[in-house]
């Protein structure tokens, strides 16, 4: 059961309807992302569709190269070079068809967008304070409240001293620093959805544990939906509510944290968890790989995507692609022609 | 005293940073006061005292320091005179330029579109042309005035800018600060004039230090070939046109607006130097320094 269901199905139980959690706040609808490149096109995305509900925390998981940061961007409409097509409505309207100035208005107001690499995405010649408080200079906030407002934001993502550091410039904050920063300059302006792109991915274990922590309390607090983009399994399995295995620009399996964990059906999502060492068991001297690379996505192979890395492969698999389907008796939907058996047969491929 | 101790150890550790501050501010002053403290009227001719060598003693008292002219003016005081006109010409001849280069490079640099195409086209065109070639032609159809050499010189030159900062936007376009900025809902305007341009101030800075110098040589050939300030107004240029003729019966009134200039241009260039090894560490922008010197040398 989705969350969305489970709310609307509390909604019900206490007799009183909860307001507009029925409908998703972002809804994707078959996107599909392409570049024009020198040597044909190259397909990021093909058919991606999902969707967050308001205060929902969904993860996006893949290897490089998997089109989850292509995905996002395009939640934003930040891919200007790229043929992008389908749908994503964010509370009913279409991001891809609106005017520009309507999306201008949009960004890091309503939805807000944390980037991977927090040492150049701000910029160097204008002050930390300078920066947090643009969401809301944009928004025509005075600029007293605006300094006001950034301080408190900054003392809210744990920089000490928040005033005297309002002045300071990038080059004068550590990388864990400038991530809360980023942190603080998405969440200023209370949007209902952030968009987080692999946010930890630069920095040392200890600070990302501590950068996760910080952006879990933050959405909590503030009510804010999360799409948490990573290669890292591991990262989301305290953070997201649902998660969601992407491979060569398509979901391979979509389903609640716990789920996925546990109860995976499909050869790619066991790939990579039994690529991750286990704390409840023995040290294993060596992790299982999952051989191969990830197809070029300007020469994507025909059927199922994963199938010439995939150790269960089968004729049908080269034929045919398979559908993001829940089998029968299953609780969630795997884009694999074996999932019906892997939900009968829970465990068989571990 | 703090600030005593800093300005010391500055003046100790960059002494030929200092001899040049030195000399722009003695040329710059008198240059604005060139009224009140120059020796001698600039204008004041003394037929028997013409073409006396350097200090040379006036009858009505005082020292011609650097000698006389052809017409018995005191030639530091016509130096100073000539530094009115060749740096006002340099320094507006150098603001135009900058302004109209930059701002056509940041937006043919960030929007990449037709207009980049035709700028730089155009940019190329004239870099094929030798610009005093152009610079002479355009004076001669419109007679030499001080507007008008103005604007020859800042028609000549802008395509440095356009260049220098088109290539700086190149990279910086790419910068993940610049996307980053965009999420936050910032206009494309907002990102050119409070991202970018402040990026680029460094090193245009630094460039236009160093074309400030080329255009106080270039005024200075334009006056020398007869096409710059005209007579009675002074330029170093103009100076050093009228001097030649004397050049073996009265060699110093070459030699005296020759090393002006020279004194000049390098107390500038090596400011210029200094600055860009100073901004260097927090500019955004890598390889910007040595995008600057080739482009100079065009």
């Amino acid at each position: 059961m989705s969350s969305v269901q489970k709310l609307a199905a509390a909604g019900e139980a206490g007799g009183q309807s909860l307001p507009d959690v029925s409908r998703p706040l972002l809804e994707v609808r078959d996107l599909t992302v392409s570049f024009n490149a020198p040597h044909g096109l190259v397909k990021a995305v093909n058919g991606v569709s999902f969707s967050v509900s308001p205060r929902e925390r969904v993860g996006i998981v893949g290897e490089s190269g998997s089109g989850k940061s292509v995905t996002a961007q395009a939640l934003l409409g930040l891919l200007p070079t790229a043929t992008v097509t389908g749908q994503i409505l964010f509370d009913g309207r279409d991001i891809l068809s609106m005017p520009k100035s309507d999306l201008r208005a949009l960004r890091g107001w309503d939805i807000s967008y944390i980037f991977q690499d927090p040492l150049s995405a701000l910029d160097p010649v204008r002050t930390i304070g300078d920066q947090i408080s643009q969401p809301l200079r944009l928004r025509g906030v005075h600029q007293k409240e605006a300094k006001t407002r950034a301080i408190q934001m900054l003392a809210k993502v744990g920089i000490r001293e928040p005033a005297r550091r309002y002045k300071d410039y990038p080059h004068q904050f550590s990388g864990g620093m400038r991530q809360r920063v980023m942190i603080a300059m998405a969440l200023i302006g209370e949007p209902r959805l952030v968009i987080a792109d692999e946010p930890t991915t630069a920095l040392d274990v200890r600070v990302q544990a501590q950068v996760i922590d910080l952006l879990y309390s933050l959405t909590e607090e503030q009510g804010t939906a999360v799409v948490f983009i990573t290669h890292d399994l591991g990262i989301l399995a305290g953070f997201a509510d649902r998660m969601m295995v992407m491979y060569a620009g398509r979901v391979m399996e979509a389903a609640e944290t716990d789920e996925l964990y546990y109860r995976s059906i499909n050869p790619y999502t066991l790939g990579l968890l039994q690529s991750l060492p286990r704390i409840d068991g023995p040290i294993p001297l060596t992790l299982t790989a999952i051989g191969g690379r990830p197809p070029s996505p300007s020469n994507l192979p025909g059927g199922c995507s994963f199938h010439p890395r995939c150790r269960y492969a089968q004729d049908i698999c080269t034929a045919e692609r398979p559908p993001l389907e829940t089998p029968e008796n299953g609780t969630h939907p795997s884009a694999c022609h074996f999932a019906n058996w892997l939900t009968e047969e829970p465990g068989v491929l571990r | 005293m703090k600030i005593l101790t800093r300005i010391a150890r500055f003046v100790w550790n960059q002494k030929l940073v200092t001899l040049s501050i030195i000399i722009l501010v003695a040329v710059v002053a008198s240059a604005l006061l060139v009224h009140l403290i120059a020796p001698f009227d600039p204008y004041a001719q003394d037929l028997v005292l013409r073409n006396k060598p350097p200090l040379t003693p006036a009858p009505g008292g005082g020292i011609h320091l650097l000698g006389t002219d052809p017409l018995g003016r005191d030639e530091l005081a016509r130096l100073m005179l000539g530094s009115q006109i060749s740096l006002s010409v340099s320094v507006a001849s150098v603001v135009i330029s900058g302004l109209f280069g930059t701002t056509v490079g940041l937006i043919a640099g960030y929007y990449r579109n037709w207009f980049d195409d035709i700028m730089m086209r155009l940019v190329d065109l004239q870099m094929s042309v030798p610009s005093l070639l152009i610079a002479l032609l355009v004076l001669y159809v419109l007679g030499p005035s001080f507007v008008n050499i103005v604007l020859v010189l800042a028609v000549t030159r802008w395509m440095v800018y356009a260049r220098v900062s088109r290539g700086l936007m190149l990279a910086l376009r790419e910068e993940l600060f610049v996307e980053a900025a965009r999420s936050l809902g910032a206009s494309n305007f907002r990102i050119i004039v409070r991202h970018l341009l402040p990026n680029l101030a460094a090193p245009i800075l630094v460039l236009a230090t160093l074309e400030l110098a080329v255009m106080m040589l270039t005024e200075a050939s334009l006056s020398f070939l007869g096409l710059g300030i005209q007579p009675p107004e002074s330029s170093w240029g103009l100076m050093l046109a009228e001097g030649r003729e004397y050049l073996t019966s009265a060699p110093w009134l070459v030699a005296v607006p020759g090393i002006a200039i020279l004194l000049t241009t390098l107390s500038v260039n090596i400011i210029a130097t200094w600055f860009r090894a100073r901004t260097a560490s927090t500019s955004a922008v890598r390889g910007g320094e040595e995008k600057i010197t080739s482009e100079v040398e065009i």
